[in-house]
C-alpha cells in the first residue's frame, strides 16, 4: 500500500472506534468508560499516533489497530469478560505478528503450515476438549513460536497431540514422537533421500509400536514401588541367577561356538548347507517345544539324563545345570551366525600372509582371524547374552526352580495379577536395558575390521 | 530471630490481589492475567525505543517483581515452577483449567523467549531483579575485580566468610527447631552456592566457566524431582506462597548477599531455569549480533554485562539474559538485536 493512505486509514480506523464505541454506548450495549474500554482506546491512540508520524511497521501496527477495534467493539459477543478479552486480543496481536512475519520472510507453505496449525488448534482446545479455551491461547502462542521452521512446528505438534491425545501416557507418547522426528528431521544421506526418508519414517513408527508397550512399563511405575524390590531376597537371588547363568552359557557358547564358526566359514564339505539351516534349528522350533525336547533327553530316567546323573551324579531338572542347557540350546545361533558371518568378512589372504611369515595354524586364527572377527563375535555375544537371560518357555518345563527373572515375573503374574507384577517388571525392563547398553557400548572398544567403521557385522 | 522470620512470614501471606487463585475475575481467570502480564512485559524490550532503556528496565523489574508478588499463584520459585510445568502438562485433557494454572507462568516464559529472546532474566525474573538490585550496590568493585582479571581478594574473601558464617549460623538455629527434608532443596542449594562463593576467593578465572555447567545438573535433579512427584521448595518460594518455608527465606537472604559479592550469582551457576530459557532461546528469533567491522573490541560490553556473557563484543547466547546494557554501552552501535525469520 503506498504511503499516502497511511494517515487515512489511520484516522479513518479511529474514527471507526470512537464512533462505535459511543453508538455503542448509546444503545447501551457497552460502557464507554469501563476500564477494559478506557485502555483499548487509550493504545489504539498511541499506535495510531506512531503510524502517523511514519514510526513503526505499518502492516503491523494497522493490522493490530483493527483487532483492538474489533475487541473493543465485538469483543463482548466473544467473551464476556475483559481479562480473557485482553489475552484473547494480545495473542491475537502476537498471531498476526508472526503471521506477517511468516508471510514475508518464509516461503507460502510456512504460511500455510501455520494458518492449518491455527485451524487444527481451535478444532482441538475449543470444539474437542472441554474448559479449554484459555489453554487455547496459550498453545496458539507456542504455535506462533515455533511457526518459522518445519522442524520446531513438528515438535509443537508431537507435545500437543501427545498431551491431548495421548493421556494419560502423554510422557511416553512425546518422548517416542520426538525420537523419531528427531531421527527423520537429522536424516542424511547421497541416495534417494526422498523415498529414503519415507521408509525411515514408516519403519520407526513401526518401531513406535515396540516402543510404546515398553516405555507405558518403564516409565509408568512410581520409583518408590522399585526400590523395595531390590531388598526383597527372592528378587535379588533371581536377578542374580539369570547373569550368572546367562553368563556361564555365553562363555560355554564363546568356547564352542567360535570354532565351529570358523571351521564352517573355512571350509566346503558335503552338506554343509543342512549344517548351515540345522544351526538356525533352535530359532524355529517353539520355546516350549525346545523344553520338551530338552527334558525328553536330559530329564530323569531319560536317556542323557541318565547317564550324565550316572557318571557325574549331576541332574539337569531343576538345577542351574537345567537352565544353562536350556539357554545353551535356545541362544547358540545368534552367536554362530554372527560369528560366522564376521569370520567371512575376513580375509582368507590375511592368514594366509600370517601362515608365511610363520605362524602357525593355531597362530593364525587366535592372533589375526579372531580379532579382526571380534566385533563380531562381541555383538553376536551380546545377543545371545540377552536371549539367554531372556529364556522362558524352555526353562519354565526343564528347570522352574531356582527361579530365574522371566520365570518369576510368571510366578508373581500368577500369584498377584497385572498391576502388582508392574515394579517388578519395570525393574526388570530397567536391568536388561542397562546391561545390554553397556554391553554394546563395550563393544566399540574392540578393533574394527578393515574397511568397517563401527558397524556391526 | 523468630520474632524476625514470623515477621517475614506474616509479611508474606494475604498479599495477593485476588483472594484466591483459580476463582473467576468477573468469570475471567486470575491465570490469564499473568499470561497477559508477563506477555506484556517480555515484549517491551524489544519495542521500547533506544534512549533510556536502562531505565525502562528498571522499571520493569520493578513491575516484574510487584506482579509475581501480588498477582501471580502458580510460581513457585524456579523449582517450583519446573515443577509445576510438569504437573500442568499432565492435567491437559483431564483438568484443563487445574492445567492453565500449572502451565500459564512457565508456558509464557519459554514460549516469549522463543520469539522475543531470553529477556525474562535480564527485565523480569524477580529473583534476579533482587540479585541485580543489590548487586549494583557493589557495581563499581565488581568492575575493578573483572578488569583486574579477578585476583585474589581479602575483601572478597571475608564477604564469603561472612555469607557462610551466616548461614551456617542460621541454618543451626533452624535445625534446632525442624528437621529438613528433601522437599526443602533450597537448604542444599544454598549450601553448594556457599560452597562456590569460597572456591571461587581462589581460582575465578579457572573455576567460572566449569562451575556454570552446574546449572544443568541442577535443571535436570529439579526434573527428576518433578517426575518423581517431590515438591521442593527454591529461594524466594516463601514470597508467593502462604506457607510459611523458613528454609526459603534463609536461601534468599544467602542469595542476596551473595549478589553482593558476585554478580547474579545464582542465575550464573545454579538457576535451572537459566538452563531452559537459555536452550529454547537459541531458536529465538530476536538475538543481539555483533557488526564485527564496527566492533573495535574495545571492552566497553564486558565492563557492563553483569554475567560476563561478552568479551570483545562476542556473545555467549547461553549465558546472555538480553538486560541489552552491552547495546547501549557500545560506543560505535556494533551490537545490535536482530531478527531472523
Amino acid at each position: 500500500m503506498s504511503a499516502r493512505w497511511h494517515r487515512p486509514l489511520v484516522a479513518a480506523v479511529i474514527a471507526v472506534h470512537a464512533g462505535g464505541i459511543v453508538a455503542l454506548g448509546v444503545m447501551g450495549l457497552a460502557q464507554p468508560f469501563e476500564l477494559f474500554n478506557v485502555i483499548l482506546m487509550g493504545s489504539n491512540l498511541v499506535i495510531g499516533a506512531l503510524l502517523w508520524r511514519g514510526k513503526g511497521d505499518f502492516d503491523l501496527g494497522i493490522g493490530a489497530m483493527f483487532l483492538i477495534v474489533a475487541h473493543a467493539l465485538m469483543g463482548q459477543r466473544i467473551v464476556e469478560d475483559p481479562l480473557t478479552g485482553g489475552a484473547l486480543l494480545l495473542v491475537n496481536i502476537l498471531v498476526l505478528y508472526t503471521g506477517l512475519k511468516v508471510f514475508k520472510c518464509l516461503p507460502m507453505r510456512y504460511g500455510a503450515v501455520f494458518a492449518c496449525g491455527y485451524f487444527a488448534l481451535y478444532v482441538i482446545f475449543i470444539l474437542f476438549l472441554q474448559n479449554a479455551s484459555p489453554l487455547f491461547l496459550l498453545f496458539v502462542a507456542g504455535l506462533c513460536a515455533c511457526a518459522r521452521r518445519f522442524r520446531m512446528t513438528a515438535y509443537f505438534w508431537a507435545l500437543t497431540l501427545a498431551f491431548t491425545f495421548g493421556q494419560p501416557y502423554a510422557w511416553q507418547t512425546c518422548a517416542l514422537m520426538f525420537l523419531l522426528l528427531t531421527a527423520v528431521f537429522s536424516a542424511r544421506g547421497e541416495l534417494a533421500a526422498p523415498l529414503a526418508l519415507v521408509f525411515l519414517a514408516a519403519g520407526l513408527a513401526w518401531l513406535f509400536l515396540v516402543l510404546f508397550p515398553v516405555a507405558i512399563v518403564l516409565f509408568g511405575e512410581d520409583a518408590h514401588n522399585i526400590w523395595p524390590l531390590l531388598a526383597d531376597p527372592r528378587v535379588v537371588s533371581a536377578l542374580l541367577t539369570t547373569a550368572l547363568t546367562a553368563t556361564v552359557s555365553t562363555a560355554v557358547l564363546l568356547v564352542f561356538g567360535i570354532p565351529l564358526a570358523y571351521a564352517v566359514s573355512r571350509l566346503r564339505f558335503q552338506g554343509k548347507p543342512l549344517v548351515l539351516a540345522l544351526i538356525d534349528l533352535p530359532i524355529i522350533i517353539p520355546q516350549s517345544v525346545a523344553g520338551i525336547v530338552l527334558l525328553r533327553a536330559f530329564g530323569r530316567q531319560q536317556p542323557l539324563g541318565e547317564l550324565l546323573s550316572r557318571c557325574t551324579g549331576l541332574h539337569a531338572d531343576g538345577t542351574i545345570l537345567g537352565i544353562c542347557l536350556a539357554q545353551i540350546f535356545v541362544a547358540a545361533p545368534f552367536l554362530i551366525k554372527s560369528a560366522m558371518i564376521s569370520f567371512e568378512n575376513v580375509s582368507e589372504d590375511m592368514e594366509m600372509s600370517a601362515c608365511a611369515l610363520g605362524a602357525t595354524p593355531w597362530g593364525a586364527f587366535w592372533r589375526v582371524a579372531v580379532p579382526l572377527a571380534s566385533r563380531g563375535i562381541f555383538s553376536g555375544a551380546v545377543l545371545a547374552w540377552a536371549r539367554a537371560a531372556g529364556e522362558f518357555g524352555a526353562l519354565l518345563l526343564i528347570a522352574p526352580t531356582p527361579e530365574t527373572a522371566p520365570v518369576a515375573v510368571w510366578n508373581r503374574f500368577n500369584s498377584v495379577g497385572l498391576i502388582e507384577t508392574g515394579p517388578l517388571v519395570s525393574l526388570l525392563l530397567l536391568f536388561s536395558l542397562v546391561m545390554f547398553f553397556l554391553l554394546q557400548f563395550t563393544s566399540r572398544l574392540l578393533p574394527a575390521q578393515f574397511g568397517q567403521t563401527g558397524r556391526l557385522a | 530471630m523468630n520474632a524476625f522470620e514470623n515477621w517475614l512470614s506474616g509479611m508474606a501471606s494475604h498479599i495477593k490481589l485476588v483472594d484466591q487463585a483459580l476463582t473467576g475475575m468477573e468469570g475471567s481467570y486470575v491465570e490469564l492475567l499473568t499470561v497477559l502480564s508477563l506477555g506484556l512485559l517480555a515484549v517491551l524490550p524489544v519495542v521500547i525505543p533506544a534512549r533510556h532503556r536502562q531505565l525502562s528496565r528498571w522499571a520493569c523489574q520493578v513491575a516484574g517483581i510487584l506482579i509475581f508478588v501480588f498477582i501471580v499463584y502458580t510460581c513457585l520459585g524456579v523449582f517450583g515452577m519446573i515443577n509445576n510445568f510438569f504437573r500442568g502438562l499432565g492435567e491437559i485433557g483431564h483438568e484443563n483449567i487445574i492445567a492453565l494454572y500449572f502451565l500459564s507462568v512457565p508456558a509464557t516464559i519459554l514460549i516469549t523467549s522463543m520469539i522475543f529472546g531470553p529477556t525474562f532474566c535480564g527485565w523480569v525474573c524477580p529473583t534476579g531483579a533482587v540479585q541485580e538490585f543489590v548487586g549494583s550496590l557493589a557495581g563499581k568493585w565488581h568492575a575493578a575485580r573483572r578488569r583486574a582479571g579477578y585476583p585474589f581478594s581479602w575483601k572478597y574473601l571475608g564477604l564469603s566468610l561472612g555469607i557462610a558464617a551466616v548461614f551456617f549460623a542460621w541454618i543451626g538455629h533452624l535445625s534446632a527447631t525442624r528437621i529438613f527434608f528433601v522437599e526443602d532443596a533450597t537448604v542444599y542449594w544454598t549450601e553448594i552456592l556457599v560452597m562456590i562463593l569460597l572456591v571461587l576467593a581462589w581460582g575465578m578465572k579457572p573455576w567460572d566457566a566449569r562451575l556454570r555447567r552446574l546449572r544443568v545438573v541442577s535443571f535436570w535433579v529439579i526434573t527428576l524431582a518433578a517426575y518423581a512427584g517431590m515438591r521442593v521448595t527454591s529461594p524466594v518460594h516463601f514470597g508467593f506462597s502462604k506457607v510459611y518455608d523458613p528454609a526459603s527465606i534463609l536461601a534468599t537472604a544467602i542469595v542476596v548477599a551473595a549478589s553482593l559479592a558476585i554478580p547474579r550469582v545464582w542465575c550464573r551457576y545454579l538457576c535451572p531455569w537459566r538452563e531452559a530459557i537459555a536452550w529454547v532461546g537459541k531458536f529465538s528469533t530476536c538475538r543481539l549480533e555483533t557488526d564485527p567491522a564496527k566492533c573495535s573490541a574495545c571492552g566497553g560490553c564486558d565492563d557492563v554485562c553483569s554475567v560476563e556473557a561478552v568479551s570483545q563484543g562476542v556473545i555467549d547466547t547461553r549465558e546472555c539474559h538480553f538486560c541489552l546494557k552491552c547495546v547501549d554501552a557500545c560506543p560505535h552501535g556494533a551490537i545490535q538485536i536482530k531478527e531472523k525469520w
